[in-house]
């Protein structure tokens, strides 16, 4: 008994004529197993004749169509090996304007219709749409358990090994180009950077001992600079401290550094520049410390404390007046939410206080709290209570600070345990 | 009961059918990130929920345990290496998985949509008339450019390859085509595999 199966979609049809293996029994749900196909024809909306063949032509059709779909998805071409192309009886290629050519060849003396003297070939542009349509049939083919159960799509991705070559020589050599580029200028940059002069403190005795004994690797390196700031934050028990001087923004060579923001750039950077982001680090880490302790202890009211913890008003307030102003509405609205759920995870609700604390806090496109000032004497005292000192992120030296637009909100703690987030400014009208 | 709603916990079983990259490493390649967080721009461009759906979708498809709240998803789409305050941390395949079926049904649910905007944007290139002739398509490209510009970090060489109206509804679209490739009976399987290539040993 002949069996036929029809996948259709908006602009494809796929038919399909065959008959059940006998030894095979009927499904549960009464279908066939349709389990050799004779003829396949597929329609195309626009075409009125189909492009037909057998299970050469519907095995190449599923399989090419695949593989073009994920080119089409990844952007990655998937090179056939050699001498595979003239096997297939189906080729897709793009064309220009979201259009795609599926050619289809007929091999000599198939089906009958034919001319005996040579192959025939059909070719059909087909729209995204159209193509997508076709995936589809073929989709909905591989996942009916009752037509031809053997065939399944290869979906795994393409090895690498096949993509390096692709790329033309002058594509890979531009992120080395940047890169190298981004070098001279930071080496340029520094040049101008006057030599900070740390006074070399007496050797410690207990440090010595310390480092004897292996607790700061770093140390015993003979080539590592007399003061290494990093290791500072591997051991924090040893007293040698760089005066406080030193977290002097102006001397900090990552601070001036160029925004030289490429990717390959940046890592360039970080490979070749291997002590100033360990010192960036501890410096920040440092700063952030000396910015818990200043808020903790700190009598005066409104006393800023910025992200990157050097605890100046002016700062704060110059970031605060100055960075540009978030003013797209949906992002606003975005960041509101975002800025409730972040401050509504990590506080805990129990309440010492009496009066509502207020907050005013600058907010970063993606919702890090780079800074707050306090609005009244009560949101200073209990700033322990709240979690906004957890959440301060320390600013990627992407953006210079001030130059990053910020969103700010009004963040009200009261004393029953509730957060109110509101933008600072109202909501923009646009 | 207990035993399967245990194992359902550690790993959903909507995600059990995208198999695991044979990656160099256990997180997600850079392209997979920026792919990942771009057609979730875009759907967030053609739906005004948009944001809001991810989330929902997330419950509904029971991948709470990866996607907990809000600041979990923006920390995983802040992987991506284009976004302003773009995150070191890694984005790891659960993740990764949990991005690809939500988009998925996402866009399958917007499937109407994205055929309409699709099917207009040719029958306007065929005529040589702009975008803003289709009131429907001008709106999408014009969202996806305001989500765009607002999230991306302009300093990066990537970021800047987008720098004209044009270029930016160039990608709006090509998104929206690969979006409409994961409405299909296999989406999800095909963008989690096209995710990866070039990328794999």
């Amino acid at each position: 008994m002949t069996i036929q199966r029809q996948y259709s979609l908006p602009n494809c049809k796929l038919v399909l004529e065959g008959w059940e293996d006998s030894s095979n029994t009927t499904s549960m749900d009464g279908r066939p197993l349709l389990s050799m196909v004779a003829n396949v024809e597929c329609y195309l909306a626009g075409h009125d004749k189909p492009l037909s063949g057998g299970r050469e032509f519907l095995e190449s059709l599923a399989r090419v169509v695949n593989r073009y779909a994920q080119e089409f998805l990844s952007g990655v071409s998937h090179p056939l090996p050699e001498g595979e192309h003239s096997k297939e009886l189906v080729n897709i290629q793009r064309l220009e304007g979201d259009r795609h050519r599926l050619t289809v060849r007929t091999p000599a003396g198939e089906n009958g219709l034919q001319p005996p003297n040579g192959e025939a070939m059909q070719s059909v542009d087909l729209l995204t749409v159209q193509l997508f349509d076709l995936v589809e049939a073929i989709d909905q083919m591989v996942a009916d358990g009752q037509t031809l159960p053997t065939v399944s799509l290869n979906l795994t991705p393409i090895s690498r090994r096949f993509v390096r070559a692709q790329e033309p020589a002058a594509q890979r050599a531009v992120p080395a180009a940047i890169g190298i580029s981004s070098l001279a200028a930071m080496a340029i940059a520094f040049f101008f950077i006057p030599v900070n002069d740390y006074p070399i403190p007496e050797p410690d005795p207990a440090r010595e001992e310390q480092l004897e004994n292996g607790t700061t690797p770093t140390g015993l390196n003979g080539n590592s600079p007399p003061i290494d700031p990093a290791s500072d934050l591997e051991s924090p028990p040893v007293d040698a401290e760089p005066p406080a001087d030193d977290a002097d923004p102006d001397t900090n060579p990552a601070d001036a550094a160029p925004e030289e923001d490429s990717d390959a750039g940046a890592e360039l950077n970080r490979e070749s520049s291997v002590t100033v982001e360990p010192e960036t680090r501890s410096e920040d880490g440092e700063a952030e410390d000396s910015a818990l302790e200043s808020s903790a202890s700190s009598g005066g009211s409104s006393r800023p404390v910025s992200a990157n913890g050097r605890a100046s008003e002016a700062e704060m307030t110059e970031l605060l007046e100055s960075a540009p102003l978030i003013a797209d509405s949906d992002q606003v609205d975005e960041l509101t939410q975002v800025l409730r759920d972040r401050i509504a995870d990590d506080w805990d609700q129990s309440t010492t206080f009496d009066e509502d604390l207020v907050y005013r806090v600058g907010v970063d496109a993606d919702g890090n709290i780079v800074g707050f000032r306090y609005v009244n004497d009560a949101a200073l005292e209990n700033i322990d209570e709240t979690p906004l000192l957890d959440l301060v992120v320390l600013p990627t030296n992407e953006v210079a600070a001030g130059e990053e637009p910020i969103g700010q909100f009004r963040v009200v703690f009261t004393n029953d345990g509730v957060i109110q987030v509101s933008p600072w400014y109202g909501r923009p009208s646009n | 009961m207990h035993v399967s709603d245990s194992l359902t916990y550690s790993t959903p079983a909507i995600l059990a059918n995208l198999p695991n990259p044979q990656l160099a490493e256990a997180a997600c390649p850079r392209r997979t990130r920026q792919q990942l967080d771009l057609l979730l721009l875009a759907i967030e461009a053609l739906d005004l929920g948009g944001s809001e759906a991810l989330l929902r979708t997330a419950r509904e498809l029971e991948l709470q345990d990866i996607i907990h709240n809000r600041v979990t998803l923006w920390r995983i789409r802040s992987t991506n290496p284009l976004r302003r305050s773009s995150q070191r941390s890694p984005l790891t395949l659960p993740e990764a998985k949990a991005l690809v079926v939500i988009t998925c049904h996402l866009a399958r649910r917007l499937t109407v949509i994205i055929r309409q905007l699709l099917l207009a944007h040719q029958q306007l290139q065929d005529k040589q008339l702009s975008p803003e002739h289709n009131f429907r398509l001008s709106f999408y490209l014009e969202r996806f450019r305001a989500h765009f510009r607002a999230r991306m970090n302009p300093k990066r060489a990537a970021v800047m390859a987008y720098n004209s109206n044009e270029k930016l509804d160039e990608l709006a679209m090509q998104l929206l085509s690969q979006l409409l490739f994961c409405t299909g009976t296999a989406g999800p399987q095909r963008l989690w595999s096209s995710l990866f290539d070039g990328e794999v040993a």
